[in-house]
């Protein structure tokens, strides 16, 4: 399958210690941002009071003190404020309470009918779904993740945003503070009771969605497609750093001959020269012991300078034909060919004897034997087969990303939704949400990486339909986008950094694919987004703390 | 009390008048609608999905559209295909009644998604694929001349004048899908289903009294005609000879007259300028009338054909090309007494028949065609050992063949030189252009244009 961005693998503890790092410093930016809105609104709001009262003399006066007085005022909350973190566990009783009350007020604003409307594009689903088998799951299985995904994201923003809002409105809210329950607790209460109701949402819809893609799909898909093929994908070996490689007439190079395709996921080896790809394979021997074949996956892309004949089954003389060595590296002897014709934009599964990989210490070199035509290959373009998972525990698998967004939005919702009122906040989380899916985007712009420069260029642009290449006519507009755009770049780059990608916990393709989703994936996902969480939901807190609840 | 009682019966009867009002304005809209042929249901057939789709989106529609329309172009540098085809047709769902992203993206399917794979059973799954995409826009467009005839250009270029042709035409001649590759008349054909589906573009254009938007009429019109020549001309060149492919033909000329036949002489008011004359009815033609007619007959070289379809049909040709399709397959096959045999056999047919038909003595193809043929035999006997014959078999018919066409040029252009000494010119200056007649596209010799 194609595999663009890379992830450590989270399995290794340096790797999580960077990650608790990366926790650590959202922490503090967030902190650090509440509390200084914090403090810079009690001053001025002191500073506007003693101008009215005592002239602006006297104001300039107490400034400092003002200024001192807030910062000591909230150095004291944020002791107590961590305090009231670490005492979290031992509320577990009142969350539980609160987490049960927010249940209920789900399940009462009727949030689950919502599975009546997910019934609702299922009826028509049938009509323009392909019906070429290779497609079937592959489509079925997005088309089920957007059905599934449009439909939550809106019932959970309004569950989520309205609710603390409404409280605050019809002053129930008082009933609450007035409990010995904290207000963390409270913020933490809500965000488990709305999962709760949101879990049992998307179990039910998972549910369906597998039974629908299982009625759907024919016998022979059911046969060949409805698993998960847990795959070993090239590694360095032991006293290497490079898990593929590329020789261009015997000289090692990080890419091959590039044939000017748009996409450079794949780098082209010319046919019928000394050209060729290195692939390193390093696992545990024990993987194959008891197999007799191994299945070896392999997609090549073809690019080709002269036509040639058509590649028909029939005529082995047609078509473009690669050649796999597979060399045992502890013992060169102990090595096999294959030559196959390939086929592009599919995978083609070859047969190997298990004997050639009991060392687990493989290389693989692989070859284009067809003179004038080339061969594209990336590095997880080849792949042994392990073994292979039922299909249904991959797509439960798949559904974690789907709960993780979720639980996503639903913390900066409940966050979000404690000084802001209720509408506010779902533009708030939707502009959020918008902005970790397109996170790249916002990650190019806050670089200054863009065309058309910053915001107010761009918008500049866009009105009077001009050019990204072209600079902007000298005058008054020119002047005032380069003299903001570059704090306004500035400011879109600190966002991007506290944003998390969402773009990228995507498993969807996995599951579309027949592959299992690796545990590492899983875990990542689970670390990014619950990091995310933790911070958010504590500077929620925080900005609930100075939120005066009886006015 | 009776105030307030007063200004609701006001509102009660400003409700029914306006809704009074809104039936009549509504019942006038929707004969409007079906009179301009605007209506949903007379553009085509209507798809729920789509209304609501459209309904929900607003005026977003074409946001989400351009968004659609970028996620296919990402996808497909990706050789994501598959999933691109459910996004092309959500495009569609949401613009149902646009011509244009239909016809793109059939033929983005069609012909640079199958080119992008390899082997030909796959490229002739997404011709389908591309075709059948093609069929939904008519079903959604009905009485859109434009539209169906790119269905039959689809059926008549992609599976008839690929790189895979033959092959196209064996697996499509092989396909159960009958709804697909069986044209009306029950024969699996590439070129006859696309017959059938120019016959209903034409229909609509002739209906409507209108000519086609996507180009001039008569190479939009001609091509059912087309479509049986070249059904006929595959037969032979697939190896089918004698009555039915005789019959082939001229079923070809009686549709290229039945073309000639259509429009009139009134170049503002028919839409497609007649072609076809009894010799009384040309006689009677202005000077004017015999230029227009000429010129559109260029067009489409539809005396060609006609001539063309009549020889083709005769039997005579007939075995004269069975004769030389025999003797190519045996002479590819190392079978070369036989091979000699057969072209002996065919060569002098051909000659007849190149003898009678001046137009065929002047068309570059035939002339192609019989230079191949007579080089084939000649060198096939130096091959063997034979000699040469004191007359070669196109003597005094076509020049014999030129080794290359560069050579073919430096001949040409010695000749010419030969001719025109350099009268006046200093040595080193490029000749002077050809004094013979260059078609520069303008009527030079109309008579004063009605336009």
């Amino acid at each position: 399958m194609i595999i663009e961005q890379e992830y450590p693998d989270l399995t290794q503890w340096p790797i999580l210690t960077a990650t608790a790092f990366y926790w650590v410093q959202t922490l503090l930016i967030l902190i650090f941002l509440g509390l200084g809105i914090a403090i810079f609104r009690e001053v001025l709001l002191r500073f506007l009071d003693t101008w009215t009262s005592g002239g602006i003399g006297s104001a300039l006066i107490d400034l400092p003190i003002s200024i001192l007085s807030s910062l000591l005022n909230t150095l004291r909350n944020l002791a107590v404020s961590v305090i009231e973190v670490l005492a979290l566990p031992l509320g577990i009783r009142r969350i539980w309470a609160i987490a049960r009350l927010s249940i209920q007020e789900a399940v009462r604003r009727r949030v689950l009918y919502v599975l009546l409307l997910f019934l609702v594009p299922f009826l028509f689903a049938g009509w323009y779904l392909p019906t070429a088998e290779e497609a079937q799951l592959r489509v079925l299985v997005s088309f089920t993740n957007t059905v599934m995904g449009w439909l939550l994201l809106p019932m959970v923003l309004f569950v989520a945003a309205m609710s603390i809002p409404k409280d605050l409105e019809t002053k129930t809210i008082q009933t609450i503070v007035t409990k010995p329950v904290r207000r963390l607790e409270f913020i933490v209460g809500r965000v488990i009771g709305f999962m709760f109701v949101f879990t049992f949402v998307i179990v039910i819809m998972g549910g369906v969605s597998l039974a629908f893609i299982y009625s759907q799909v024919t016998e022979k898909v059911l046969k060949d497609q409805w698993t998960a093929r847990v795959p070993i994908y090239s590694a360095p070996p032991e006293n290497g750093a490079y898990s593929f490689v590329f020789f261009k007439q015997g000289v090692p190079s990080a890419v091959g001959t590039n044939v000017g395709r748009e996409w450079t996921y794949r780098s082209h080896i010319e046919g019928d020269t000394s050209d060729e790809a290195r692939w390193f394979f390093h696992f545990d021997p024990k993987k194959f012991e008891n197999a007799d074949r191994v299945k070896v996956g392999v997609t090549f892309d073809i690019f080709k300078t002269t036509k040639g004949k058509p590649t028909l089954d029939t005529d082995d003389t047609s078509g473009v034909w690669a050649s796999l060595d597979f060399i045992d590296r502890n013992n060169p002897e102990n090595r096999i060919d294959e030559a196959f014709r390939v086929n592009n934009n599919r995978v083609t599964m070859i047969d190997i004897p298990a004997s050639v990989l009991k060392s687990g210490d493989i290389l693989v070199r692989a070859r284009c034997l067809t003179r004038n035509q080339y061969l594209g290959m990336a590095k997880h373009d080849i792949y042994l087969q392990a073994n292979e998972q039922p299909f249904e525990w991959n797509f439960a698998k798949g559904m974690v990303s789907l709960w993780l967004k979720v639980l996503f939005l639903t913390s900066v919702a409940v966050a979000a939704s404690t000084v802001l009122n209720g509408f506010v906040t779902v533009i708030f989380t939707v502009g959020v949400y918008c902005m970790g899916i397109f996170h790249n985007f916002l990650v190019q712009v806050g670089s200054g990486q863009t065309l058309g420069g910053g915001p107010i260029e761009s918008a500049i642009r866009l009105v009077s339909q001009m050019n990204q290449t072209v600079e902007l006519d000298p005058g008054f507009f020119r002047t005032v986008a380069k003299t903001f755009d570059p704090y306004l770049i500035k400011i879109v780059g600190a966002v991007s950094a506290v944003v998390p990608d969402l773009s990228t916990i995507d498993t969807a393709e996995y599951v579309a694919g027949g592959f299992d989703i690796p545990t590492w994936l899983t875990l990542r996902n689970i670390i990014l987004v619950v990091g995310y969480v933790i911070p958010v939901l504590i500077a929620g807190y925080l900005l609930f703390r100075n939120r005066e609840t009886a006015a | 009390m009776n105030r307030s009682r007063n200004r609701k019966i006001g509102y009660l009867l400003t409700i029914v008048v306006l809704f009074t009002l809104m039936i009549w304005v509504g019942r006038h809209l929707g004969n409007e609608q079906e009179r301009l042929q605007i209506a949903q249901k007379s553009l085509g057939k209507v798809n729920p999905v789509s209304g609501t789709a459209q309904l929900v989106l607003g005026g977003f529609r074409g946001v989400a559209v351009t968004l659609l329309w970028n996620q296919v172009q990402e996808m497909q540098l990706k050789g994501q295909y598959f999933e691109i085809e459910p996004l092309v047709e959500s495009i569609t769902l949401l613009q149902p009644h646009f011509r244009r992203p239909w016809e793109f993206q059939a033929w983005n399917i069609a012909f640079n998604i199958a080119a992008d794979w390899e082997a030909v059973k796959d490229k002739y799954y997404w011709v389908q694929r591309g075709i059948e995409f093609m069929k939904r826009a008519t079903d959604t467009n009905r009485n859109s001349a434009d539209l169906e005839w790119y269905v039959g250009y689809m059926y008549f270029t992609r599976f008839g004048q690929s790189d895979e042709k033959t092959y196209f035409r064996q697996l499509f001649r092989e396909s159960d899908d009958l709804e697909f590759v069986q044209a009306e008349n029950g024969v699996k054909d590439n070129f006859l289903k696309a017959r059938d589906w120019f016959v209903r573009a034409n229909d609509i254009c002739i209906k409507a009294n209108k000519p086609p938007q996507r180009m001039s009429p008569h190479p939009f019109m001609c091509r059912p005609a087309l479509s049986r020549s070249f059904y006929a001309d595959f037969l032979a060149q697939e190896g089918t000879f004698g009555t039915p492919t005789s019959e082939a033909w001229r079923q070809a000329y009686r549709e290229w007259v039945d073309f000639g036949l259509l429009g009139g002489t009134d170049r503002r008011q028919d839409f497609i300028y007649r072609l076809e004359y009894t010799p009384s009815e040309r006689e009677k033609l202005t000077e004017e009338q015999k230029f227009w007619r000429n010129r559109y007959q260029d067009v489409v070289r539809y005396d060609f054909w006609k001539i063309r379809c009549q020889t083709e049909a005769d039997p005579e040709l007939q075995k004269a090309r069975e004769a030389i399709f025999k003797a190519n397959d045996a002479r590819k096959n190392g079978a070369y007494a036989k091979a000699i045999t057969f072209y002996e056999e065919g060569l002098p047919l051909w000659r007849k028949i190149m003898e009678q038909n001046e137009t065929y003595r002047e068309d570059m193809l035939y002339k192609e065609d019989c230079q191949e043929m007579e080089d084939d035999y000649l060198r096939l006997l130096a091959h063997v050992g034979k000699p040469t014959p004191a007359r070669r078999p196109f003597d005094g018919i076509v020049p014999p063949m030129r080794d290359s066409l560069y050579n073919m040029m430096q001949e040409e252009a010695k000749a010419y030189r030969e001719q025109h000494p350099l009268d006046g010119q200093t040595p080193g200056e490029p000749p002077k252009a050809p004094s013979a007649p260059v078609d520069s596209g303008e009527p030079a010799k109309a008579p004063s244009s009605p336009q």
